[in-house]
């Protein structure tokens, strides 16, 4: 009897907290009065993010309107990329498609900068010195390494074919519309994009399932918070690219036509 | 039942025939129906895997998907009743001639019910990994179905059935995998292989 009552009293508390649960977990929406400092608190992955932008640190108490203003940033468009990139399931269609595809081209090409620069030699790197962690009888091991040089390999290549075919076309068709010749052109990189996702993933199947016990466990530690970072990274690079670009550039060509 | 061989075939001498031959298979319950009108439903749906073996006969072809598309883990054996006969190659997993020696159907039977044993442990299959070290060695679904007697159909559920196990969906990933299990050797692989 007793139990039963302390369950039923119980019961409101217990909706309250399910039903508010969500909303803070879920969407956390930054706005222009937020400080820039709390954008980076309550997610580091933001930073390269900012840093894309050429907004430095030294941020002050200055909110993300304040800072935009200094940097000449577009502040709409500036909250609309880092908002993306923080939840999963923010995505504002067409608030993104009304933006200039000129800010989205530029965003897409400091992204890939960051990839080249940064991300892909730091794997390699981390990839090479962990394979060397491991007993050298191993040989098989190595291959994960020729994986990984191939993947790089080949997304360096899609990221060659966008900086030399399709971004150019899009700044074109913004700029100078009646020079673009071929108005056929068509670009679709979703498959593409999938087969990143995939091999991705499969780096890190290979590497979490089939990796022999013997390593250094640090070394182990800051590739896989790397390869994480990286494939979340891109994965919000290449849905900016489907849905937004390509959509950006097909409407350009048709009003060009 | 778990595993069941079902016999449509419209003369009952070779219903019979085959039956005969594969009753002392451990544990699979045979049945035999002289046409698709015939079949119970209920009890195909409940086998666990399905050894279905039919007339190679284009006539069927409709009544074959329908019923392939309704029940789960399968093969699908044609008996050729002469030289001449229409039919599809490639829908089958195996394609006999009604002089079959009684063996190789045997060992066809026999092969798909072993398969999948320890399907649960998510170890791959002898017949998996057999289909893995091709797909390592860069054949494609077509050449992997010649090479195995069996069809691109069966190749693709093989595949896929390879990946949920693994977890690695790319050739690039799976043929690194298959080197790493000593499936295959690192110098059979062609270099742009992982390309
Ligand atoms: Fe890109
Ligand atoms: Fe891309």
């Amino acid at each position: 009897m007793i139990q039963k009552r302390v369950k039923k009293s119980l019961r409101p508390t217990f909706i309250r907290v399910f039903l508010s649960l969500p909303k803070i977990w879920v969407m956390q929406v930054f706005s222009k009065n937020d400080k820039m400092v709390h954008l980076v608190q309550a997610n580091h992955n933001l930073l390269p993010v900012i840093h894309r932008f050429g907004i430095r640190l030294g941020f002050g108490n200055k909110t993300v309107e304040e800072l935009c203003f200094d940097y000449e940033i577009n502040s709409d468009f500036f909250l609309a990329i880092v908002n993306t990139f923080h939840n999963k399931n923010f995505f504002p269609k067409d608030q993104l498609l009304a933006f200039s595809p000129l800010l989205l081209v530029d965003y897409l090409k400091k992204t890939h900068q960051y990839y080249v620069d940064y991300s892909l030699p730091r794997i390699e790197k981390l990839i090479h010195r962990l394979l060397m962690s491991t007993p050298k009888q191993n040989s098989e091991m190595q291959m994960i390494e020729k994986f990984y040089l191939a993947y790089k390999k080949k997304l360096l290549e899609h990221f060659d074919e966008e900086e030399q075919e399709v971004f150019p076309i899009v700044e074109k068709l913004v700029l100078h519309p009646d020079q673009v010749a071929d108005k056929n052109f068509d670009a679709n990189f979703e498959k593409e994009h999938e087969h990143v996702d995939f091999e991705l993933d499969d780096l890190k199947n290979l590497i979490l399932k089939y990796l022999v016990p013997e390593y250094d466990e640090l070394i182990c530690n800051k590739l896989m918070e790397e390869i994480y970072h990286f494939e979340r990274d891109i994965h919000d690079h290449s849905r900016m690219e489907d849905a937004i670009l390509i959509p950006q550039m097909t409407q350009l060509l048709r009003a060009a036509e | 039942m778990a595993k069941s061989i079902v016999i449509i075939h419209p003369a009952e001498i070779i219903r019979k025939g085959i039956s005969s031959l594969l009753e002392d298979i451990q544990s699979v319950r045979i049945s035999c129906f002289p046409d698709f009108s015939k079949l119970n439903m209920q009890e195909l749906k409940a086998a666990q895997k399905l050894l279905l073996i039919v007339p190679a006969n284009c006539r069927y072809a409709q009544e074959l998907l329908e019923l392939r598309t309704s029940i789960g883990e399968h093969e699908l054996v044609g008996v050729l009743t002469n030289d001449k006969e229409k039919c599809e190659d490639n829908a089958f997993d195996h394609l006999i001639p009604i002089d079959v020696p009684a063996k190789q159907l045997i060992q066809i039977a026999e092969g798909f019910f072993e398969s999948d044993d320890t399907d649960n442990s998510g170890e791959l299959t002898i017949r998996e990994k057999e289909v893995l070290r091709l797909i390592a060695l860069g054949n494609t679904n077509k050449t992997i179905a010649d090479t195995l007697f069996i069809s691109t159909h069966t190749v693709i559920s093989h595949r896929k059935n390879i990946t949920e196990k693994l977890g690695i969906k790319s050739i690039p990933g799976l043929t690194v995998y298959a080197i790493i299990q000593k499936i295959v050797g690192p110098s059979d692989i062609s270099p742009d292989q992982l390309s």
